[in-house]
């Protein structure tokens, strides 16, 4: 990036945050159908304004740089901003979870926990909701809303959206679900340790651990391509966690595709203001759309 | 002579020599032993100071041992993973062996742990680790040591809230560690605690709370390298010091040995022999090798003074020949005196009394030798008497003494001579008399000599006894006679028979 763009880029993130206000940052707990009690990060914005969900990848945080960067930005910006901690199975998680620990949550109850703090804004009263997923947690967010169809979703911005078949593509991966799936079939409930995506030795039992690693490629774009919210898909070009024809076979499914010079995939550094600059004017073109 | 005076309390040189040695072997090991008594009070001050250290140091490892459980404790209890196992027990087990002993943030010195409901009971009793309760007693949390199998153990248990930051308590965590080797493997240095001897005494089962820990502890203080270092530096110095001076002790003795007392024991020897010799000459002065120079200077005046001796006794000996010589021997004629053939008669009585010896007694005595010294002076006869002496010695055979028993009479002892060789022997003297020009001592008459011959044999004492008379007669008898001047002596000869008086 040359440095009259960088200078061009923090102008323009200035002026889009020139009428930041801080928000008044509250952790709010709520309790899942399963018992767990979950948390997340809520700032109140304007109510003119859309709730934004920020969605953090897998196993991790809200509390995760880019999350974190995210919430402080938009709800700088006058959004209402819930960042919710995936509970992952733990009461009140409150840091990321290594891959080594026993993991029984599924796809499923990551989709039923996005459900929940959905329906959690929606009865504070917010009408217009936006959905953003970093990497994992964009697939989260997608099968929710394809699932779970809600009009009070305006839009869905997915960035870092996994490769899920180059994340597949690890021979030892392809034997572990094989193997999981054999698991499954003698319905054992038994731990097991698996390679799933950057998890080396990820213990799960072999429907939790299934739930994750059956989404391939094509089962990702089909649920894509069936969604009818709109999407945008916010990709860096330095991310190694895709092939280089994954922005297009995205775009395919009719999502927006941007492709960020020199993000990678946590978009850390200046590429920060770059996705927070694309999606404030993503948000401000859905007011006017409003 | 006297026997040397000795002094019984003197000492030799090698006495001297050795017991200064022995004093020298009591000065040092003196010297050793108040280096020691030293070497001993500066350790009892270093032991004393070191055990104080020790204290703090062992104070201070199990302050921080118990922090560091209970950091441990907190840390499981902080765990979101461990609040999982309240939601989902079903993997509790697993979770607890392979995951939160092996991979979770917990250190490696957690022996074991387990989780607790809030009422105190194990999240999996049926399955709980042997090591750890199977429940708790919930007004005694905190750390815990106690001693199990002979082993201590450091137990802590902390609540587990329901969030990190939460008050709502959903149950317990608890963990354990092996307390001595925790301490061990602690990664502190003790500069004077022995770690590997601290051991806990407390019956079995005996929960210890922190504050009492201290009080059950025994241990011992570590070896301080450098006072170790420098005990074995000043050791080996009294070794080296010691060996230094024990050579040198033999060497002063030997070279005391050799080059003094050896020396004045030979020449104490020396000068016992010429004690013992009694003034008879020793041949050879002292000649020992002394390499000191006094000793050398003394054996130098003493081989003079021997000399000295030597020259002395000879001439002593050979004043003694002389007196010998003019007490035995006629001043005149030189042959034996009267005093020699007394002492040389009773020798022979002692000799050959009780023997089968054959004795023969001559007695010569010149014929009408008053006449020749009134004629011819006394200078003459002196003269004839000379040459008398002369030719009876010359006759006679070699051994054979010839004596002048007075004024021209002489007598000779024959032994082992029996009268036939007696009879001969006196025809000789008679035949040398004659012979001997006595014309030249203007004499004109001859000069003729008369001889009484007694005969015995030993075994008879009286006969030995009566030979000089016997003889006597037989001399007489023959200046009777003019032609017969041998006569042998015969029983029936009285003084009366003979020719003229006696």
């Amino acid at each position: 990036m040359s440095a009259f763009r960088r200078c061009a880029l923090v102008a323009s993130a200035l002026w889009f945050f020139q009428n930041i206000s801080p928000a008044l940052a509250d952790v709010v707990e709520s309790k899942l159908a399963s018992g767990i009690v979950a948390a997340a990060e809520y700032r109140k914005g304007q109510p003119e304004k859309p709730a934004v969900l920020i969605l953090h990848g897998f196993l991790q945080t809200r509390d995760f740089p880019i999350i974190h960067s995210l919430t402080e930005g938009l709800s700088g910006s006058g959004y209402t901003v819930l960042a919710p901690t995936l509970s992952l199975g733990i009461n009140k998680r409150g840091r990321s979870l290594s891959c080594e620990a026993v993991h029984t949550h599924t796809m499923e109850s990551d989709v039923d926990e996005v459900e929940h703090w959905v329906d959690w804004l929606q009865s504070r009263g917010h009408k217009n909701i936006v959905l953003i997923g970093h990497s994992f947690g964009g697939i989260d967010l997608a099968d929710y809303v394809y699932t779970h169809p809600n009009p009070a979703v305006q839009k869905l911005i997915l960035f870092s959206l996994k490769d899920l078949e180059y994340a597949l593509w690890d021979a030892s991966q392809r034997i572990d679900t094989t193997r999981a799936k054999a698991q499954l079939k003698r319905k054992s409930r038994a731990l097991g340790t698996y390679q799933l995506s950057f998890c080396r030795k990820y213990t799960a039992p072999a429907a939790a651990y299934l739930s994750y690693a059956s989404w391939t490629e094509s089962r990702l774009l089909h649920l894509l391509a069936g969604i009818r919210t709109p999407i945008e898909v916010y990709l860096g070009a330095n991310d190694v966690h895709f092939q280089q024809d994954w922005p297009s076979r995205v775009g395919g499914t009719g999502a927006l595709v941007t492709v960020i010079p020199g993000a990678n995939h946590f978009f850390d550094g200046p590429s920060e203001l770059d996705l927070l600059e694309k999606i404030g004017r993503s948000l401000k073109s859905l007011r006017r759309e409003n | 002579m006297q026997p040397p005076r000795t002094n019984r309390s003197a000492w030799s040189a090698s006495s001297y020599g050795l017991g200064f040695i022995v004093l020298l072997v009591v000065l040092f090991g003196a010297l050793g032993w108040i280096a020691h008594g030293k070497l001993e009070a500066i350790r009892s001050a270093a032991r004393i100071s070191a055990e104080r250290e020790v204290r703090t140091e062992l104070r201070e490892a199990v302050r921080s041992l118990v922090e560091q459980a209970q950091q441990d404790a907190q840390t499981l209890a902080e765990w979101d993973e461990a609040r999982q196992q309240f939601s989902q027990t079903g993997y509790y087990s697993y979770w607890r062996t392979y995951r939160a002993l092996n991979d979770g943030p917990l250190p490696s010195r957690i022996t074991a742990l387990d989780l607790y409901d809030k009422n105190g009971r194990n999240l999996n009793s049926t399955q709980t680790a042997a090591t750890m309760p199977t429940s708790l007693q919930l007004d005694r949390l905190g750390v815990r040591l106690v001693r199990e199998n002979k082993r201590a153990y450091l137990y802590c248990f902390l609540p587990i809230t329901e969030s990190a930051s939460g008050t709502q308590i959903i149950g317990y965590a608890g963990i354990k560690l092996d307390f001595l080797r925790a301490l061990r493997e602690s990664g502190v240095q003790h500069p004077h605690l022995d770690i590997a001897t601290v051991s806990l005494n407390t019956p079995e089962g005996k929960p210890l709370l922190p504050a009492a820990i201290m009080g059950s502890l025994s241990y011992d203080v570590a070896p301080d390298a450098t006072h170790i270092a420098m005990e074995s530096l000043l050791r080996d110095f009294f070794y080296q010091i010691a060996f230094l001076l024990a050579g040198c002790s033999i060497l002063l003795y030997l070279a005391l040995h050799f080059l003094l007392a050896k020396p004045l024991l030979s020449l104490s020897g020396h000068i016992d022999a010429l004690r013992r010799g009694q003034g008879k000459h020793q041949p050879d002065g002292f000649s020992g090798s002394l390499h000191i120079a006094e000793l050398e200077n003394i054996r130098a005046s003493l081989n003079d003074y021997q000399h000295q001796l030597d020259d002395m006794r000879a001439s002593l000996e050979k004043s003694n020949d002389q007196l010998w010589i003019q007490a035995h021997r006629d001043p005149m004629t030189g042959v034996h005196n009267r005093r020699s053939f007394e002492e040389d008669w009773q020798q022979t009585i002692a000799t050959v009394s009780g023997r089968d010896v054959e004795v023969c007694f001559m007695l010569f005595d010149c014929d009408r030798f008053k006449a020749i010294n009134d004629c011819y002076g006394h200078h003459v006869g002196d003269e004839v008497i000379r040459g008398i002496a002369t030719a009876l010695q010359g006759a006679l055979r070699t051994g054979d003494r010839l004596y002048r028993l007075g004024g021209d009479e002489f007598g000779a002892i024959l032994l082992h001579t029996d009268a036939d060789e007696a009879r001969k022997a006196a025809l000789r003297c008679s035949e040398s008399i004659a012979a001997y020009d006595f014309g030249s001592l203007g004499i004109k008459e001859p000069v003729e000599i008369s001889i009484g011959i007694a005969y015995a044999r030993g075994a008879d004492p009286s006969r030995l006894q009566a030979l000089q008379k016997e003889a006597d007669l037989a001399m007489y008898h023959a200046k009777g006679h003019d032609q017969e001047k041998i006569v042998f002596y015969a029983e029936h000869m009285t003084m009366e028979q003979s020719p003229r008086p006696v």
